[in-house]
């Protein structure tokens, strides 16, 4: 027996009991504590990290150790450190191998990591950004060759899967595999300029926050009529924004603040905004704590707002346009 | 008869024509406002309707409008039959027609507020009641020898005898069968039952429009001296004016172009143009437009906070604008437009307060009387009926199947679906 490793046998029930508990823990360190944003991120980390050590450990005592190294990363607001209380789930995996059924392995790795992230409170994704999808479940090199293609067709589609793509930090495995897949793209985007362009174009939609009469507008139809898009108005002009200098000036680090922190300081005009988002996030825990679903987590109340908060979240509207708006001008003129 | 009136009579026969095909507008503008399980239902009662219209105002409503009586009824020329000709002016069928489609128009603004709810049988009653004993009062109160015209009550075309009268019982409609299901939650919220063909609703505004010409124009009663022409000018700078201010106050305050509020506002001009159309000046007609489409659209949000559910807008375009339309004439009346049409002038060309105490008046005085007759006769109507709504299991699958036994759309229901060889 020396040197076999012993896996667990678990039927069904006991994984799910294991998850079970999983969930318990986060009631506890999430939704039953105060957070500050990175507190937050950081209790989100180790529930989603210990998840996807339950899944592998599931995976391994059903089909053995993984065949090659493999890096599993986050994206979207997970990537970015920016989750709320409650968030779907966005991810990707690479692993060292073409072998056909190592593909499958980690394929059905992917599924028992969105199983496990489910089971702990992490929705499905609707769009199917997850590691239990070929698209997001890689070979390096297929990695390598599925980026050249997405910026090669050149579709509002491929696009946005780049950009989802840039906000990937890997979590658990061989960090480096992701780290190089993106220094890769973004050699790439730079030695093909009229890219950036492109990607600038892709985010460049913005939701409006603010009437004519500068008043905040709410969706006037379906499940949120009457509710302020807080995501999609606030949040997203920031991220995108940020998300194309980062591309523009190969920084790595995916959350925004980070981001933020690295431009240089000829970028003084957008560094300076940096507080203000800063606290925009904290604001958003304040204004979201009480929600209990995911499916509302993006959508405020404005009735729960005071007079100042409603003045505070008008000028958030208005300067994440205009942020948004300057760093398209400035990518258009550069390249 | 003079050739002039032979042209007279010719021009408000087609005149009753246009008007009757406004119902053709309704039944599309109904149809694409409300979903599709009642499309068949909608657009169906529309047409028996005015087949129960016509009876009853043949019958008794041209007599209490038309007939000679006291200032409130008229009470002679029932079951109308007159051939007689004249040498000036409308023979009395001619005017009977054209009299007997308004009647028909207001009892369809009426049927606004049972939309979607409302069980068949109350639909057949209240058309009687309706046609018998709410509208031809109204009618003659303004229209004939009643105590309005006599104060000198200017309402050119009707927005307050159709418009305002239909709405009216629309409201107490609306109030009396309660909500559509689905339509607010628990918490006082409510949910928009969005309506299911947009095109319709679009197709049955222009139809309108163009039937509106009839209803307008067509009210000059003649053709001497081109009048209707400054009328249907009129009457087209307000609807132009109505769908244009909508569509910017949507836009200015939710940020969306709502597509269903920029059609009320074209509605809602012409409604409110409809009473003031012979007697402003073209400007006037712009702005009496431009607040019809303003007035609309937060007259929608108005009803729909108030819980007052109104799936086809009936109480806002008919109601709000044609109370707006009626008082506008208050305001803008020209002297001699006034001279020439009836009453005097409005507050802007100093003619007082008096033309506009007589407006404010006839909108209270005739808004009361179409609410409380309509919700006394829709009581007796439930009484008959045992009952003015549908049971929720209709509602739910539709009144096309529960009152018709037929899908409007068969193809598109559950359980209909072709599939193919």
């Amino acid at each position: 027996m020396t040197g076999a490793k012993v896996y667990p046998t678990f039927g069904d029930h006991e994984w799910d009991a294991q998850y079970k508990h999983l969930y318990d823990q986060r009631q506890q360190t999430i939704h039953n504590q105060e957070h500050t944003s990175a507190s937050l991120q950081n209790s989100h980390e180790q529930i989603i990290k210990k998840a996807v050590c339950l899944a592998l450990e599931k995976t391994k005592s059903e089909w053995g150790e993984p065949p090659a190294h493999f890096a599993f990363f986050l994206m979207g607001s997970g990537g970015r450190f920016e989750q709320s209380f409650w968030s779907d789930q966005d991810h990707g995996l690479v692993f060292d191998s073409s072998i056909e059924e190592d593909e499958a392995y980690f394929l059905h790795l992917g599924g028992d990591i969105v199983y496990a992230l489910e089971k702990v409170g992490y929705e499905r994704c609707d769009g199917k950004v997850m590691a239990s999808n070929p698209k997001w479940c890689c070979s390096y090199a297929k990695w390598e060759e599925q980026l050249k293609s997405w910026l090669h067709e050149d579709k509002w589609e491929t696009l946005r899967y780049t950009l989802t793509f840039v906000d990937s930090r890997s979590i658990i495995g061989k960090h480096e595999m992701v780290e190089q897949l993106k220094q890769t793209l973004f050699k790439m985007i730079s030695s093909q300029p009229y890219l950036l362009r492109r990607l600038t174009e892709n985010t460049g939609k913005i939701k409006k926050g603010l009437g004519l009469f500068n008043q905040l507008l709410v969706e006037t139809k379906g499940k949120h009529k009457g509710k302020f898009d807080f995501k999609q108005i606030v949040l997203f002009p920031y991220v995108n924004g940020l998300r194309l200098l980062a591309i523009e000036q190969e920084i790595l680090s995916t959350s925004t603040i980070e981001r933020f922190q690295q431009l240089p300081s000829r970028y003084e005009q957008f560094k300076q905004l940096q507080l203000s988002f800063e606290q925009l996030l904290e604001h958003r825990l304040l204004w979201q704590k009480e929600i209990e679903r995911y499916e509302k987590i993006h959508h405020l109340s404005l009735e729960q707002l005071s007079p100042d908060e409603r003045k505070q979240l008008k000028s958030w509207v208005r300067e994440g346009r205009q942020l948004y708006q300057n760093i398209e001008r400035l990518l258009q003129r550069v390249n | 008869m003079t050739e002039l009136a032979l042209m007279d009579n010719l021009w408000v026969m087609i005149c009753a024509v246009l008007v009757l095909f406004m119902q053709g507008g309704f039944i599309l503008l109904e149809a694409g406002s409300t979903r599709m399980k009642n499309a068949g239902h909608i657009a169906g009662k529309t047409i028996f309707t005015v087949g129960i219209a016509s009876l009853v105002y043949w019958a008794v409503g041209w007599g209490f409008a038309y007939g000679e009586g006291n200032a409130f009824i008229g009470m002679s020329d029932f079951f109308f039959g007159d051939f007689t000709t004249v040498d000036e002016g409308l023979v009395g069928s001619v005017d009977f027609f054209f009299q007997l489609m308004f009647a028909a128009i207001a009892l369809t603004i009426a049927f606004g507020g049972f939309a979607e709810r409302a069980k068949l049988s109350a639909y057949i009653v209240f058309a009687v009641l309706f046609s018998a004993f709410v509208y031809p009062i109204v009618a003659h109160w303004i229209w004939g020898d009643g105590w309005l015209a006599d104060l000198g009550k200017q309402d050119f075309a009707g927005s307050t005898v159709v418009h305002l009268t239909g709405a009216m019982a629309a409201l107490a409609a609306t109030i009396l069968l309660k909500p559509r299901l689905g339509k607010y939650n628990k918490d006082g919220s409510s949910n928009d039952l969005a309506g299911h063909n947009q095109v319709y609703t679009a197709l049955g505004v222009l139809i309108l429009w163009v039937g509106w010409f009839g209803f307008n124009a067509g009210s000059t009663l003649e053709v001497a001296d081109g009048f209707f022409g400054y009328v249907a000018l009129n009457t087209q700078l307000a609807a132009a004016a109505g769908a244009v201010a909508a569509l910017f106050i949507a836009w200015a305050m939710t940020g969306k172009s709502d597509v269903p509020s920029m059609l009320n506002g074209a509605l809602a001009g012409l409604v409110a143009i409809t009473a003031s159309c012979a007697f402003v000046a073209p400007w006037a007609a712009v702005v009496i437009g431009i607040v019809g489409g303003l007035i609309v659209f937060f007259s929608m949000k108005f009803f729909d906070k108030a819980r007052i559910d109104d799936p086809i807008f009936a109480l806002s375009v008919h109601g709000v604008a044609g109370v707006w339309g009626t008082v506008s004439t208050g305001f803008f009346a020209t002297p001699e437009l006034a001279a020439m049409n009836g009453g005097s002038a409005g507050l802007l060309y100093g003619g007082g307060f008096g033309q506009l105490g007589i407006q404010v008046l006839s909108v209270v005085a005739c808004g009361a009387f179409a609410f409380v007759a309509s919700y006394i006769l829709l009581l007796v109507t439930k009484a008959v009926c045992g009952g003015l709504r549908v049971t929720e299991e209709e509602e739910i699958v539709g009144l096309d199947l529960s009152e018709h036994g037929g899908y409007g759309y068969p193809e598109s229901m559950p359980g209909n679906e072709k599939t193919g060889a």
